[in-house]
Parts: C-alpha cells; structure tokens; sequence
C-alpha cells in the first residue's frame, strides 16, 4: 500500500515549520521520505512485526506535532529535583536549563552546522527499523548530549517527552543522540508520558555512541496514556571496555514498540539489557532486542520480565548475534513472564546466531502463574489473597526493578508499578 | 480449644484421612506421631486451610467456631499457625515485609492499632535474639537460600512473633541438629501458656524430650489408633508402629 499521500501531506506541514537546517540533513531527511513513501508503516509480513500489527494506525491522519500549551502540573511529576531536567511537549522544547550536558539540535545547527553530520543517523538501517525513517524524516527538534573526556555529570539528566492531546492525532518524533568520549560516565533518562485523551504516535529514535571504558545508564520509562501508540528505537555502538546499562519500564500505552540494538565493538565491552512490562486490558507491548557480539571477549546479560493481565498481549524477541571472531563472548538472557489471566498472551522468542566456536551463550524463557504454594504461605500469615496475590506480582517485578540505580526512579517506578496492581492500598503502607 | 470429629478428607481419588478424633483442651501440647503417608501433614494442612484436599465428612472446631467455613488467613486472624513442613521461598519479598504484614493483618482484624517502625523492630530484635538469627535475614528474601535449619528457625521466629492461639508444626524438628533442636523448642516453650494449644507433628522422641507434651497421638492409615502419655512416645521408638497397626494390640 503505497503511503504517498500521507507522507506528502506530512511533509508540506512540516516543510512549514522547519526553518532552516544543514543541506546533509535535508539529505537525510529526503532519503528517509523515500524510504517511508515507499514502504510505508511495516506490517506483519515483516519477520519482525509478525506480532504488531500496526493497521490501527493507518485509519488515522497524522498532523507533525505542533506546538500546544499545558500545565506542567497536569503531568505527574517525577520528584526528581536533583536531575537535568529537559522537557518537550509534542515535540516542542521547553526551557533548557544552564549546566545541563544536553543541547538542543537546532541550537547546534545553527552553531557549527556540520557537526553531527555523518553521526546523526550512522546507526540507523532503515531496513531493520523501518520506523525510524519516520522518525528521520519528520523529526522536529532533538537533543544533543556530549560529554567530552574529562567531563563530569554527577546527576542524571531527565529528558521528558510529553504526549498532550492535540487538535487531531499528532505525529511525535523525539530524536536524542548521546556521544560519550573516552572513560566519561552519564545517567540518562527518557521519561515518555502522556496527559489524558491524547491519541497521538510517538515515535522516537535514540542514538548513542560509547567510547572505550565509557559507561552509560540508560532508563526508559514508558508511562503514556492508554490511547496512545509509542515506539522506540535504542541504538548503540560500543568501543571497548565500554559499559551499557538499559533499564527500560512499560507500564503505558495502547500499542507500544520497543527496538533495543547494541553493537558490542571492541573486547571487554559489556551491555546489560534489563526490562519491565506490565500490561493490562487490550495493552500490546513489543520489545525486540538485538545485541551484535562483534569482537571477542565481550559480555552481554539480558532479563526481561512481563506481568500480563486482562486480554493484554506481549512481544519478546531476543536476538544474540556472535560474530565469527568474537571468541570467548559470554551472553545470557532470560525473559520470564508472568500471567494473571486466561486471555492475555505473551508471544516469547530468543534467538541465538552464533558463527564463533568458543562463547558462552545461554537463554531461558518461562510464562507462569503466580506461586500457588506462596500464596498459601501467605494466607496462612493471615495475608488476605488479594492482597497476596498483588504481594507476589510486585515481588516478582521487583526483581527486575532492584536493578535501577537511581533510588528516587526505583521508588517512582516501583510505586508506579503497585498502583496497576489489585489491593495496592494495603501494599503502600508497607513499603 | 481444637475439636475435630470424624474427619475424613481425599486428594485426587485417594481418601487419606478415614475418621479422624482429636480434642486438644486450651493450654495442652499434643504430639501427632505416625509412619510416612499416614495422614499427619495432610490434617496438618487441613487444619490451617489447604485446598487441596476434600473433606467428605467430619467436623474441625476451634473455640466453636467452624475452621472449615473459613479462608486460610480467616483462620489465621483467628489464631491459627502453621509452621510449614517445608517452607516456600518466595523471592522478592523480604522477611521483615511478611513479619508486617503478616502481623498488622492480624492486629486489624482484631482490633488493634497497628505497631509503628520502631514497636515493631523492637518485638522483632527480641524474637531474633530469642531465635539465635543474624539480623541480616531481615532483609532476605523469604526462605530465599536458607538452609533447611534456617527455614525451620524462621517458621518458630514467624510463630513467637504472631502469638497464635492454636499452632500446628509439621516436622519442625526435621533435618534439625541438636543445637538448632534445642533453639527451636526453647521458642516454641516461651509461647507455651495457659491460653494455647499446640500440635507437634514429628516422626522422633527426640523433640520430645525438649517440648514435652501433655499427650501423644498415633495416625496410623488416616485414623488415630492410639492415645497416650509420653511415655507412648518412647515406646513408638524402641517398637515402632507395626504392634500398633497389626490388629490394635493392647
């Protein structure tokens, strides 16, 4: 099905707004539309969208995300005030704050306007991730985030993307490219939320580069409003000794897409993919992951885990991929989920592609019910069961939530998390 | 008091208990002895509310009030414990949460304020201290990676903490050294009182000759054939049980 029509009249709003950018990313960008015209949104005869179905999305006329005026204290804050904090309603940046390692794109485009060319981009396939050429062509103002050797961030920078409703469904491309120099160290977060009725598409891409013995906290915090369709793209090459940690949390969304990439480049490099999802009534979450082993004594460890209720739906697509040089690399990866309900379906798949002769690789996927053994544990404490029952889910969530480093995020995701679950009052007065 | 009366129960499509009588009076401690897959752990279970199995006839009452009737933590807002044969592990949640929990549950449902952080780590050192534990169990998971004689501890810690009125041990004594055989039994003798009854399920005399109990049961084939003193307990161990189940002897 050919997308002509939807694309060029996205590009004439958006052609509109964007004043002036370098001629490399009018390139970039034209490149990309040629792409989406073409191809349009992937459908599920994509191997990789055999589960996501996308059609919804095509009943809707998406407007480029236009500038509209919120009360901050519509979105439920964070209570980070020891963060960077940068935020963007529908695309559009609000106030950056002095001292922040994040700029913004078109600041830097209008500064040295070749300056990312060649970097923004570099780690994107149009042909594995489709939808970031969407992103590519349409994407208004990003965030740079550099930090050159030598520098120092102690607080973790806050990017929020707020989904507010708009005149009709909006088109949000968020776009962040992260470059860490030699033995820097940065936490990030990317908080994606949404104010009530919104019915828009978010649809971001996130590029990051680490220099050798560079460290970088990534989290993703998902928590937009049951009408909206998210998706992310993570991409990520590594150096040696380098060290990705990603936390990504999905408690949000109507449909939601989560693409995780990492190249593992030089020996000692390590990634540790961690994820949460919970998903309740007809919520769909997809996460795909794929960590290319490409040089030899590289570590990855991966631990997804899902609670799924209702006639929610889940996607798990782990792929591990070791190059034939990449000797002694060490990958794990396990992906539990747990299910509350007869209708509700999770889809689990790892995927182990290995052409060197000499790696440790290991996975491991289960889909469960709750315990009935601790649950009668419980109730013989005098724990009554629903309360048990919503004990034992956030137990099991928290396996995976304990990993986020952060303590004022781990007590906001956590105590996001108990609010989805039954009983939670009982539960917050324990906490 | 705990009354049952011709209590028969099954599992699937075999009937374990076969009529069982058993009277326990306020303030006694009662031993329930008996060869493997006699029924003990089954009535054990029954009694704190397991699912499991059927009960087909019969009657439990505990202070006239029909435990059958109730849910398991119904029966624990009652007063009823049950420290577990085998203790489940559950990952993720830390043993200080259950003890809260678990013990502001019961306070609510009897009408009690609920202990503040410190009243509440206060009765906990103290039972800990009473128990021999490390105070770093606190913060584990629940039976997370304790040895067996860890998990049994932590069940009499549970017990000394919730104050039952009626508890049931299955086997606590089991896989016991004798240090950790006299730890448990000196917390289970700190609740003995006027007011409370208690049933040790054992396979040995041993843990009798710690908690001496006021009378001693045998279920032998899902009824109780046999009531004595505790010398019947060391009888048990120098015959066994075959003169008792070949023809009810004596």
């Amino acid at each position: 099905m050919s997308a002509q029509p939807a694309i060029d009249y996205l590009a004439e709003r958006h052609a509109e707004r964007v004043v002036s950018e370098p001629d490399w990313l009018t390139a970039t960008r034209k490149t990309a539309m040629a792409y989406v015209a073409e191809r349009g949104l992937p459908t599920t005869r994509y191997e990789n969208w055999k589960y996501t179905n996308l059609r919804s999305l095509h009943r809707k006329q998406f407007t480029p995300a236009a500038a509209v005026t919120i009360d901050v204290n519509d979105v439920p804050q964070l209570g980070a005030n020891g963060f960077h904090t940068l935020s963007f309603v529908n695309g559009q940046p609000q106030e950056i704050h002095p001292g922040s390692p994040a700029q913004l794109m078109s600041t830097v485009f209008e500064r040295q306007p070749d300056a990312l060319a060649g970097r923004l981009s570099a780690l994107v396939s149009y042909e594995s991730h489709p939808l970031a050429a969407l992103n590519t062509a349409f994407f208004a103002d990003g965030v740079v985030i550099e930090v050159k050797a030598g520098q120092h961030f102690d607080q973790p920078l806050l990017l929020e993307f707020v989904s507010a409703p708009a005149a009709g469904p909006a088109l949000i491309c968020p776009r962040v490219l992260i470059v860490l120099e030699a033995n820097t160290r940065l936490q990030v977060i990317e908080r994606y939320v949404g104010l009530p009725d919104s019915e828009n598409f978010t649809n971001a891409v996130t590029e990051v580069h680490l220099a050798s013995g560079a460290h970088l906290d990534h989290y993703r915090l998902q928590e937009a409003t049951p009408t909206d369709t998210c998706a992310q793209l993570l991409a990520v090459h590594q150096a040696a000794d380098s060290r990705l940690n990603t936390h990504s949390v999905d408690t949000g969304g109507k449909l939601v897409r989560n693409d995780l990439h990492t190249w593992l480049c030089g020996p000692g490099a390590e990634a540790h993919l961690s994820g949460f999802y919970m998903a309740v009534r007809t919520q769909h979450v997809d996460n795909h992951t794929v960590i290319n082993h490409n040089a030899p004594h590289t570590t990855s460890r991966e631990v997804y885990r899902g609670v799924l209720a209702d006639r929610a739906r889940a996607v798990f697509n782990g792929k591990v991929v070791v190059a034939k040089d990449a000797q002694k690399t060490d990958a794990r990866q396990s992906n539990n989920n747990l299910i509350l309900s007869g209708k509700a379906e999770i889809d689990t798949k790892p995927e182990l592609e290995i052409f060197a002769n000499d790696v440790k690789a290991s996975h491991g996927a289960t889909v469960g019910q709750l315990d009935d053994e601790a649950l009668f544990y419980l109730r013989t404490r005098g724990i009554g069961e629903r309360t048990a029952r919503a004990l034992l889910t956030f137990a099991f969530a928290d396996e995976v939530l304990a990993a986020i480093e952060i303590p004022e995020l781990r007590k906001y995701v956590e105590e996001t998390v108990t609010r989805r679950l039954p009983d939670h009052e009982r539960l917050a007065k324990l906490t | 008091m705990l009354s049952i009366r011709n209590l028969h129960a099954r599992a699937d499509d075999m009937e374990i208990l076969k009529g069982v009588n058993l009277e326990i009076p306020a303030g006694e401690v009662h031993a329930l002895m008996g060869p493997n897959g006699s029924g003990k752990s089954t009535l054990a279970q029954i009694i704190a509310g397991r699912e499991d199995f059927k009960v087909t006839a019969g009657e439990v009452r505990y202070r006239d009030i029909d435990l059958l009737e109730l849910t398991p933590e119904q029966r624990a807002h009652e007063g009823v414990f049950l420290a577990f044969q085998y203790p489940v592990e559950i990952p993720g949640v830390n043993n200080v949460y259950l003890l809260k929990a678990a013990l502001n549950a019961q306070r609510r449902h009897r009408g009690e304020t609920e202990l503040d952080a410190f009243e509440f780590l206060q009765l906990v050192r103290e039972k800990m201290q009473l128990m021999q534990m490390d105070e770093s169990f606190l913060n584990r998971g629940v039976n997370e990676d304790f040895s067996g004689g860890e998990k049994k501890r932590n069940e009499v810690l549970q017990m000394t903490i919730l104050e039952p009125t009626l508890a049931v041990l299955d086997e606590t004594d089991s896989g016991l050294d004798i240090d950790a055989l006299k730890v448990v039994a000196n917390g289970v003798n700190s609740l003995r009182d006027a007011s409370r009854s208690m049933l040790l399920v054992t396979h040995y005399q041993r843990l009798l000759d710690y908690i001496e109990p006021d009378v001693v049961h045998v279920l032998a084939d899902g009824k109780i054939v046999r009531s004595g003193g505790k010398e019947l307990a060391l009888e048990l161990e120098e015959r066994g049980y075959d003169w008792l189940q070949s023809g009810n002897a004596a």
